[in-house]
């Protein structure tokens, strides 16, 4: 993360502390979320020939990969997905970086592939419309809410959230379920951290709105 | 929540929003729909299904090859420098991940196929095996349940019940194999050293896999891992033919001896650009005994490239179970013709179903090609909308 990043970070913050009142602050348990956790053991066990370690990298990763992809290539998620995979094996040996770093290197693929791939069938798959009113239904009391927002099935948020312009879609896509930060995402995108924050909160901001409609 | 008003959403919860992946709790910012936001990233980023951890095996076989391949073997792929040669090997390669997931699933009767595979059995030349894994197949198809990532152990080292022979490929050694093969028949024929051949075109592959001396060079005791994962010497030169993208198959007839779910699990991209003419040299007694997952995977202009004599020689119950699986886009893009002397040979029951499926257009014209025995079995309600009336 950038310094100006982080300074731009803190000042929002601090306005939002100033602005919000406790009672508005509380936290809810949400749906469980799959934890992101910190792969760099399994990846050096992996490098190392270990399958065991390369089963434990790819049940992490491989959700989440075919997750974005969803949104990038529609149905073909699954094809572009193994062909991921087969880069990644390859390539895994000549890795070098952290767990984030990791997290990113596939994501990357990832999209190289998906670019391949769309490029080579000259089309993008149209993106699952799905009407909004089956993803939501959301209900006004808040002791209900939880039991909602357990409703809304894991497609149908990919769906959604690939509704949005693409760059929106991918920041949201790779730091929420690809677990990167904005920095590791920016290096996926090709862009600066602080740009992808931008499109994630516009693509967060639109979400919020088609789900309040 | 008609309280929801987007403006509001501040960046800092949208900040805290997206990094909530880390933790189980999600902060609440209720005047700008965040609780709605958190649940919606929490669908999108919920623990793995077991659905998405299909491809597991593939994937693991794809690393082991990788990391047991022999120093030489390795190079010899970096040295392919043509761009067409790039992407065949790469097509090849991507392939043979999924064939060899079919084959890993047979082998083991653990695996799993990638989710694009559709595990109907329809297939009778093969072993008993295929039924188990189909069967697995089913199973994980049907599973929807979230799982923590932990709870997934899909053994692939454990193989029960495969005798001490040779072990079946790897993912990438079935693509590497089968190039092999290819070179050294090539080699055979021309009478030059294999390391002399270089990198063959799709003639020369198909050359190779054609010739008489395919037969013998398989004895050869290095491709005992390829007759392996083949099942029986007879089925290598369809099998490489489908890996390394040849058009025509050597010996169509062999097609049907593949494993069912060596087919099914061949990614639908791939099936569909399967050329017409490889398909019309294939008997419609083999054609009948292939998966209708595989089948329904060939493009519409695959089908419509094949002759009539071909297609009547499908059983209805193939017709049918192919016909019902495609969906209505492809249906749509079907010649008249052909969807009508498709359906005339299925029962009417059936029949309703696909009509159901079909623009309003098309409908017409294929229900006025309907013989008139099959047109008395439609439903009425149907038929007068349509204006026809018997």
């Amino acid at each position: 993360m950038g310094q100006m990043d982080r300074a731009e970070l803190s000042a929002v913050s601090a306005v939002d502390l100033a602005q919000e009142p406790l009672g508005e602050r509380a936290s809810i348990a949400g749906p469980a979320r799959a934890p992101v956790p910190d792969l760099a053991d399994a990846i050096r066990r992996a490098q190392d020939g270990d399958e065991e370690a390369f089963r434990l990298l790819y049940r992490d990763l491989q959700p989440r990969l075919l997750r974005y992809l969803r949104a990038l290539v529609g149905d073909d998620a699954d094809d572009v997905a193994s062909e991921t995979w087969l880069h990644i094996a390859r390539g895994l040996s000549g890795f070098q970086g952290d767990s984030d770093g990791f997290r990113g290197w596939t994501a990357t693929i990832a999209r190289n592939r998906a670019t391949d791939h769309v490029r080579h069938h000259q089309r993008r798959a149209a993106t699952v419309a799905v009407p909004v009113e089956e993803l939501t239904g959301l209900p006004a009391s808040d002791d209900t809410a939880d039991r909602a927002l357990e409703g809304i099935s894991t497609d149908a948020a990919i769906a959604l959230i690939a509704r949005l312009p693409r760059d929106q879609a991918e920041a949201v896509l790779l730091r929420a379920v690809m677990g990167l930060d904005a920095d590791t995402a920016g290096k996926v995108l090709g862009k600066r951290a602080g740009a992808v924050r931008t499109a994630a909160y516009r693509g967060l901001r639109k979400l919020a709105g088609i789900l309040g409609e | 929540m008609s309280s929801i008003r987007p403006g509001r959403l501040r960046r800092h919860t949208a900040e805290q929003l997206l990094d909530g992946a880390t933790g189980d709790r999600v902060p609440g910012d209720r005047r700008a729909g965040g609780e709605a936001l958190a649940g919606l990233l929490a669908a999108a980023s919920s623990p793995p299904r077991a659905a998405e951890l299909a491809g597991e095996d593939a994937a693991v076989t794809a690393f082991r090859a990788e990391h047991l391949v022999p120093v030489s073997q390795s190079r010899r792929g970096q040295m392919i420098k043509s761009p067409l040669a790039k992407i065949l090997t790469l097509k090849a390669g991507a392939m043979a991940l999924t064939l060899g997931a079919g084959g890993a699933a047979l082998a083991a009767s653990t695996g799993a196929f990638t989710p694009s595979a559709h595990g109907h059995a329809h297939l009778g030349a093969a072993s008993g095996g295929v039924s188990v894994s189909q069967h697995q197949s089913g199973t994980k198809a049907g599973v929807h349940a979230r799982v923590p990532a932990a709870h997934t152990s899909v053994s692939g080292s454990a193989r029960p019940g495969i005798p001490a022979v040779k072990p079946p490929l790897s993912a990438a050694g079935v693509g590497k194999a089968c190039r092999n093969l290819a070179d050294t028949a090539y080699a055979t024929i021309k009478h030059v050293n294999s390391s002399a051949v270089g990198v063959l075109d799709v003639t020369s592959l198909q050359t190779a896999l054609d010739s008489s001396v395919l037969g013998r060079v398989i004895n050869n005791r290095q491709f005992g891992s390829l007759v392996a994962t083949v099942e029986n010497k007879e089925n290598a030169a369809d099998y490489c033919g489908l890996i390394l993208h040849v058009a025509k198959l050597a010996s169509p007839a062999g097609l049907s001896a593949i494993p069912a779910s060596v087919l099914t699990a061949i990614p639908a991209s791939v099936v569909a650009q399967v050329p017409a003419s490889a398909m019309t040299s294939v008997p419609g007694a083999t054609l009948g005994k292939l998966p209708i997952g595989f089948l329904s995977h060939l493009a519409s202009k695959v089908l419509a490239g094949l002759p009539a004599s071909v297609l009547s020689k499908l059983p209805a119950s193939l017709l049918t179970g192919l016909l019902s699986q495609l969906p209505a886009g492809t249906l749509a893009k079907m010649p008249v013709h052909l969807l009508t002397s498709l359906l005339a040979k299925m029962p009417a029951s059936s029949v309703t179903g696909i009509l159901s499926k079909l623009p309003s257009g098309l409908l017409g014209q294929v229900v006025h090609g309907l013989p008139a025995s099959l047109l008395r079995g439609l439903p009425s309600s149907l038929l007068s909308q349509l204006g026809i009336h018997l």
